[in-house]
């Protein structure tokens, strides 16, 4: 049995075998895995790349993830990385040992600028936090506070394409896509991959979400922030739902007739049910966004009815009802469109930011909590990047990739404490580092995916989310 | 079944990573977990952590692991492992840390240390024969591998039964055929074929006299390829598959993804290419180095644009790396695109399946070096460059004291004010690339600089506001010096805008970052066809550049690179039978699949540059074989099921789903609509705001080179097709187009669909179920009223009615007649409610009489959107005519500084005294008609427009010609033909008397919407004019349409 032979055979035959249940056969060293995304490329070609529910390599933490994306770079020295050293140094430059980095706006000589936080130990664990975070910090035993991130884009553009794809170039799946790619959907009715914006619109727009070099089965669905939840759900307004049942079913008709005459391809009945599958979700969907069904303690919980905090609050109450269905990932921006990208006036910017988001993130998780949903849904919070311990335009921070803080809560990790460190002045990670495809092997590895065994085959290349860089963090979890 | 493919996969796994090893070796001889351990474990931890410093070319501590047997021997401390015994092994200590610390840097995971020490535990079982070593030999089972072989002259195989072949084809995919026992389908019908071909050959459906022709009996399909061919369409088809392999888009990526308003002329050159037939190797040397080979020819300049595809960030400081990424997206797109080889995979380390060196990386990359991305480009040959460039020295040498003079005063203040994206905020190391001299850079500094400078303008023209009086005098005395030797620039050659070429003559060195010794690598080849450095020939000076891309030029568009003739042959197979014999086509490695017809493969191979690398004649050949006219119906039987169930053998042809580009395409054909918009080709690629249907149907972001689209089926793509206006228009279009006379049944409608969208005639049944269906879908549905055009609604407050308007409707509300318009003195007034700006710096217009053209007369009143430079929100007249200083026609705008509220219902008017340019000229007023304590504001403004603002065309209430649309509603419009102070109450008595309106439109009445109830009779009309309703049969015919367009049958080709 020649090699080709084998792999051409089985790259064509999808029909048996189920990527997972090859990989569980196989022993799933890296070679299986490898051919296993050859697989799903053949599979994809006959058009039954699916969004079937699969199995995890491994116990799952947990089945959903709702990443809240500060986007723009909130200051870890600001929030939860309070940094002494800061203040004695304010007003000075930072002395030399610390290592020069290119800065996005050029000014690293510019004087440290002092946090003028006020900082309280909080929980059972005695997690830091500063007085910008209230409600986040009667939550604070949820913390998983990691104080070590790190990652290469000093641009938005590239730091917000690296948090979510890995990379600052652009053109590769996002952390996303590759839950979607791994995992599936529970619910047909629903994407598995949804994105909610505030105001604005996030940098890079729906690159974001996209799948690169994987089909677009895998991608996110914005949420769109009125009306429909989803695009082209609705018919248009003359067309009653009587007349659609009837349009779809003669639809269904002439697609049968003619694929009895073609009866082996099996594409051509995946199309006809993918029409039925959008009926229902025009159905489902807006069910799933109706907040009518919520009781007002709820709503008050996130914040709804205040009008700072009433935006994200409704994205984060929606966030929960979509991972109650069986979303596996969902990502909420905050500040889309840079708005937390304080070069000048931090003060009065982040503590509009800071307000905008602590009640509702706070609301979230303990909502997930009472629900008994937090066990199983991994809660995300941060930005693409930091910011500096030097000012910027006297009263600002410039960008900070070297070193930053992410947050996890729910999904099996260890709240109340902090993990890996910044150096004295928070400018360079320096204990327990951990970049971006560390934290995307993490989140992968919550989720029961190996990120080393998560692989899709794009031109000859076994493709990982971390580019074969990743290591899980397995300190935090619990 | 999946028990035992996965078992033999996992062995072929095996075979294929033990088969890959720098020595060949034997893994019959290891058990199968022995090897596993060995093949998972010891040889990659070994290779990636230990061998550097204790293998071939150091041995620190006497310690060299690259066989067994030196593990046992072990170094200076004694033996490295002891087998059975991990916890005895020395090698197993150090990495944990525990005596020596090894690997220094930093230690392994624990996953990788057990790994290790797993192996050792069963054994330390190691292969045969097997070295490990950091440098990857090309061994001869690599120069083995099937796409390095010379491509073969193969003599096609003849049929045994003559009647089914039709060409060469034919031969080697029957002598597969019946090797298996299989025999080839019966053909297609002409009507399939038709259908087959059309789309094929020009992403379009046949025409109807194609359709018709292939009704008749003596229906000529082979000429009919021809045709097709020989269309223009053919060209704007081909170039969508090239697009897609070089990542074409007309945005930059990244954030602000701004446009490249060129890159056009690159999509239309690559049509125009495949429409002449351009032989392929021409087409490669034109695209890697048109500026070297050809400098007088306009379409090689515009090639180079090949070039240009990379994403770029305007704004990134890290210049140096950025410039580095380009660098490498070139090379690797290259090798994708013309070589199918997967040298990304050699950035970082050897190919660790294919025999690419990490070396071979940077020699492919060597030939980019040089690579200089310019604004400009001149077109002309070499004698009319070196010409030019004599002059130019000579016109630099006679000007260089007063250059150097002048830059001396200007520059470091230009420097210190440069715009956009500012000059300062680059590290030093840049800041001093930039501000040497361009003709003291060197070659790599001079690419850093001039990406750097990129991201800032220069404010030339304002430079005079820094500068001393001094300074300025100094500076005027230089350039009128420097203006007087104009005459000796020379005469400007026609250039091309956003292409590329070299820096030079000279290159930068070229070296691997991973390498410390910065060891420079020169041009080369793939090291396995040629390890030798590539031969560069200088170019003549002229042209200053290196050669090196025209080496690569002709080493890749030559007929005996095995991968070249090979890898484009395979791409056209693809898209014709949806999969190339070689399946993977942009990987012809170890990784990808082997060709299913190897034979047929060099044969076409051959054939293609013996035709001269002819496009056209492929397509022939392969359309006209006796293969390709199989029906794709044959259903699947016990033998092929069994034998072959994924058609590898082509018993019988693949059906073909349509792409995104030929679905709209075809949708627009059918409506007619195609001609006055344009194919999907045409539409511009924004790589962040990608289309709608192109997205959704598997078009890829154009960001990285793509060779073969994904084929999904997804609800998103059933809810766009399903439920969006866009298609629920095209089938009205549809239906419009098709019904060409009021008597038209439905029957023949039905008839005329399915000749239109499946390009056959429908059977009886069919007719009958779509008749039914109209039936009944009219009968459910409801009679509907007209519905106007423009639409009434109530102002908040007592303000009363008004008209809706919206930003992107079309209707238009405009005067019969303007002879009763002001030509001077005028005020105008209105009752307004604002809802949205425009994003950029469009005008919400209120009432205009102007065409908007600054060289007519006429008046505007508006308000600023977001991007004005008045600030939005701001009640402005636009004015153009006369001012005191003479007949040329001016254009002004009178900014009032009165914010018109969003949302909210207003009072706003302007009254001018034409002739009075002082403030008291113009008078505006605002109040907000929801708050009645609200007070009347007014602000005087001057204005230099003094006489002949009477416009020309028509008078428009709520839009100017179509475009800067008022968005929400309008409540009445005045305009009295004097000037009149509107904060004073208005008596008959007084001055001014009663108003005496021109116009006085009311948009109270729904029957009579624009009413002038001033007594001119000057009632508006609107336009376009109400609809008639659909009646329910026209609504189930859209509905049925519909459902066709939606059908199976539509987007797949048999």
């Amino acid at each position: 049995m020649s090699i080709e032979r084998m792999s051409m055979r089985t790259s064509h035959d999808p029909a048996n075998i189920s990527r997972r249940s090859m990989l569980l056969n196989s022993g799933a060293g890296f070679g299986a895995m490898a051919l296993a995304g050859m697989m799903s490329h053949g599979a994809s070609a006959r058009g039954t790349e699916t969004l079937e529910s699969k199995l995890t390599h491994h116990f799952p933490r947990a089945k959903s993830v709702i990443f809240l994306f500060m986007e723009g770079g909130p200051s870890h020295i600001d929030t939860f990385d309070p940094k002494p050293m800061v203040q004695e140094l304010a007003g000075k430059p930072v002395p030399e040992s610390f290592g020069r980095v290119i800065t996005a706006m050029g000014e690293f000589d510019s004087p440290v600028l002092a946090s003028k936080r006020k900082w309280k130990q909080h929980g059972e664990g005695g997690l830091w936090m500063s007085d910008w975070l209230p409600h986040m910090a009667t939550r604070a035993d949820d913390l998983a506070v990691i104080r070590s991130c790190w990652t290469n884009g000093i641009n938005h553009s590239g730091g917000v394409c690296q948090m979510n794809t890995g990379t600052q170039f652009a053109g590769r799946p996002s952390l996303g896509a590759w839950v979607t790619y791994g995992l599936g959907s529970e619910n047909e009715n629903l994407p598995a991959f949804v994105v909610m914006q505030d105001k604005g619109t996030v940098v890079n727009g729906p690159r974001n979400w996209s799948t690169g070099f994987m089909p677009a089965v895998y991608q996110g669905t914005a949420m769109q922030v009125s009306g429909v939840p989803f695009a082209n759900l609705d018919t248009p307004k003359h067309i009653g739902n009587d007349q659609q049942r009837l349009e779809l079913d003669y639809l269904a008709q002439i697609n049968r007739r003619h694929a009895e005459q073609r009866s082996d391809n099996s594409e051509l009945e995946a199309r006809i049910r993918s029409y039925e599958l959008a009926y229902q979700m025009q159905s489902h969907a807006p069910e799933a966004v109706d907040l009518s069904q919520e009781t007002a303690e709820t709503k008050s919980l996130y914040g709804l009815d205040d009008k700072d905090t009433e935006v994200f609050g409704r994205n984060c109450l929606l966030a929960r009802r979509m991972v109650e269905r069986g979303v596996r990932f969902v990502q909420c921006y905050h500040g889309a469109g840079s708005k937390w990208d304080a070069h000048s006036k931090i003060e009065s910017n982040h503590t509009k930011m800071c307000r905008g988001m602590d009640k509702p993130v706070a609301g979230l998780i303990s909502d997930l909590a009472r629900r008994g949903l937090l066990d199983e849904t991994l809660v995300v919070w941060g930005g693409e990047f930091g910011r500096t311990p030097m000012s910027e335009q006297g009263d600002g921070r410039d960008h900070n990739p070297t070193g930053f803080t992410m947050v996890m809560a729910g999904g099996g990790v260890k709240g109340g404490k902090t993990y890996g460190a910044t150096d004295e002045i928070g400018l360079h990670a320096v204990e327990d580092r951990l970049h971006v495809h560390d934290l995307h092997s993490t989140i992968l590895y919550l989720m029961g995916l190996d990120h080393k065994k998560l692989i899709y085959m794009h031109k000859g290349r076994p493709e990982r989310i971390d580019q074969n860089e990743g290591h899980v963090f397995r300190d935090i979890v619990a | 079944m999946s028990n035992r493919v996965s078992a033999i996969i996992v062995r072929t796994i095996v075979f294929l990573i033990v088969g890959v090893g720098a020595v060949r070796s034997n893994a019959a001889e290891l058990s199968r977990k022995e090897s596993d351990l060995f093949e998972r474990h010891a040889r990659p931890i070994l290779t990636a952590h230990c061998i550097k410093c204790h293998g071939e070319a150091k041995q620190e501590g006497g310690l060299r692991l690259t066989t067994l047997d030196e593990l046992i021997t072990g170094g200076d401390s004694g033996p490295a492992i002891v087998a059975g015994k991990p916890d005895e092994s020395l090698i197993i200590e150090a990495i944990r840390y525990e005596s020596y610390e090894m690997p220094p840097e930093e230690p392994l995971d624990d996953e990788i240390i057990n790994g290790l020490v797993d192996w050792i535990a069963a054994g330390a079982a190691w292969p045969e024969d097997v070295q490990l070593t950091t440098r990857r030999s090309i061994t001869d089972e690599d120069r083995d591998w099937w796409c390095y072989q010379p491509i073969a002259a193969i003599k096609p195989p003849q049929v045994a039964e003559s009647a089914w072949g039709r060409n060469e084809i034919d031969g080697f995919v029957h002598r597969r055929l019946v090797e298996k026992e299989l025999q080839p389908a019966d053909q297609a019908t002409p009507m399939e074929l038709v259908r087959r071909a059309s789309f094929a050959i020009t992403g379009l459906p046949p025409s109807d006299d194609a359709v018709k022709d292939a009704m008749s009996a003596d229906f000529d399909y082979e000429a009919y390829v021809d045709q097709l061919l020989d269309s223009e369409a053919y060209g704007e088809n081909q170039a969508r598959f090239w697009l897609d392999l070089v990542r074409y888009a007309d945005s930059d990526g990244y954030r602000a993804d701004f446009n490249r308003p060129d890159a056009y002329l690159y999509r239309d050159y690559v049509i125009r290419s495949f429409n002449a037939d351009k032989p392929y190797d021409q087409f490669i040397r034109e695209q890697l180095a048109g500026d070297e080979i050809d400098p007088g020819n306009r379409d090689a300049i515009i090639a180079t644009m090949y070039l240009r595809h990379w994403i770029y960030e305007h704004n990134n400081r890290d210049v140096e790396n950025q410039w580095h990424e380009i660098l490498s997206d070139i090379t690797e797109t290259t090798s994708d695109v013309f070589l199918a080889q997967g040298l990304k995979c050699a950035r970082c380390h050897d190919h660790k399946f294919d025999p690419l060196l990490q070396n071979d990386y940077f020699r492919i990359k060597a030939f980019f070096a040089a690579l200089q991305p310019v604004s400009e480009h001149p077109v002309a040959d070499v004698a009319t460059r070196a010409a030019y460039r004599k002059q130019l020295a000579n016109y630099n040498e006679r000007t260089k004291e007063l250059r150097s003079q002048l830059r001396e005063i200007e520059y470091p203040v230009a420097l210190e004010h440069a715009t956009r994206e500012g000059f300062d905020k680059f590290i030093v190391e840049i800041q001093t690339m930039v501000k040497k001299p361009a003709s003291e850079r060197e070659p790599y500094e001079q690419q850093i600089a001039s990406m750097a400078e990129r991201q800032f303008d220069l404010p030339y023209e304002k430079l005079d506001q820094w500068l001393s009086e001094e300074q300025q005098a100094e500076r005027a005395k230089l350039k009128a010096r420097l203006a007087k030797l104009d005459h000796l620039k020379p005469k400007p050659l026609s250039t091309v805008k956003f292409v590329a070429t070299d820096v030079g003559p000279i290159a930068p060195t070229n070296f691997n970052p991973d390498d410390s010794d910065r060891v420079p690598v020169v041009p080369g080849f793939i090291t396995l066809l040629d390890e030798s450095d590539a031969a560069i020939s200088p170019t003549p000076a002229a042209l200053q550049t290196t050669g090196r891309r025209t080496a690569l030029a002709n080493w890749i568009a030559s007929a005996d690179n095995p991968l070249t003739a090979r890898v484009i042959v395979n791409r056209i197979w693809q898209q014709h039978f949806g999969r190339g014999l070689v399946a993977t086509s942009s990987d012809f490695g170890r990784l990808g699949t082997p060709p299913t017809h190897p034979e047929l493969l060099d044969y076409m191979a051959k054939q293609f540059v013996a035709d001269g690398w002819s496009f056209k004649q492929l397509h022939r050949l392969i359309l006209t074989s006796a293969t390709y006219r199989q029906t794709s119906r044959r259903p699947m039987d016990r033998s092929t099921s069994r034998i072959d169930p994924t058609n590898e053998l082509f018993w019988r042809m693949n059906p073909r789903r349509l792409s995104g580009e030929e679905i709209i395409d075809a949708i627009l054909t059918s409506g007619g609509e195609l001609a006055a918009t344009k194919r999907a080709i045409y539409k511009k690629v924004e790589r962040n705001s990608p289309d709608p249907l192109l997205k959704t149907f598997d078009g890829p972001d154009r960001i990285r080179s793509s060779g073969r689209r994904h084929r999904t089926t997804t609800s998103t793509q059933s809810l766009l097709l399903g439920n969006s206006s866009w298609a629920h228009e095209r089938a009205d279009s549809i239906v419009r187009h098709l019904v060409d006379s009021q008597g038209m049944t439905d029957t023949m409608l039905v008839r005329r669909a399915y000749r239109k969208l499946f390009s056959r005639d429908p059977t009886g049944d069919e007719v009958a179920l779509a008749e039914d269906f109209v039936k009944r879908y009219a009968e459910r549905t409801p009679v509907e009223e007209p519905r106007p055009t423009v639409s009434l609604a109530k102002l908040p407050g007592d303000a009363g009615l008004a008209v809706r308007l919206s930003g992107t409707s079309t209707s238009q509300i405009k005067l019969g007649e303007t002879k009763g318009l002001p030509d001077s003195d005028f005020t105008v007034e209105a009752h307004v409610l604002l809802e949205s700006l425009y994003k950029d710096a469009s005008v919400r217009t209120i009432a205009t009489h102007w065409n908007g053209s600054n060289k007519s007369s006429g008046w505007s009143l508006g308000v600023t959107s977001q991007k004005s430079s008045y600030k939005p929100r701001n009640l402005i007249l636009q004015l153009v005519g006369k001012t005191d200083k003479g007949d040329q026609l001016q254009y002004e705008v009178v900014a009032s500084g009165l914010r018109v509220p969003l949302n909210k219902p207003c009072f706003v008017a302007a009254s001018v005294d034409l002739s009075d340019a002082t403030k008291a000229g113009v008078t505006f007023y605002l109040r907000d008609l929801s708050d009645p304590d609200a007070v009347l504001q007014v602000s005087n403004v001057e204005h230099t427009v003094t006489s002949a603002v009477r416009g020309t065309g028509d008078f428009v209430v709520g839009s100017r010609h179509g475009k800067h649309r008022w968005d929400g509603l309008i409540g009445s419009v005045r305009i009295e033909n004097k000037r009149r102070d509107l904060a004073l109450v208005a008596q008959a008595d007084s001055d001014a008397g009663l108003p005496q309106y021109s116009v006085d439109y009311r948009f109270d009445l729904k029957e009579s919407i624009g009413l002038d109830s001033s007594g001119s009779h000057l009632h508006a009309v609107v336009s376009p004019k109400t609809p008639p309703a659909k009646t329910p049969r026209q609504r189930a015919r859209v509905a049925l349409i519909h459902a066709l367009m939606n059908s199976n049958e539509l987007i797949y080709v048999d």
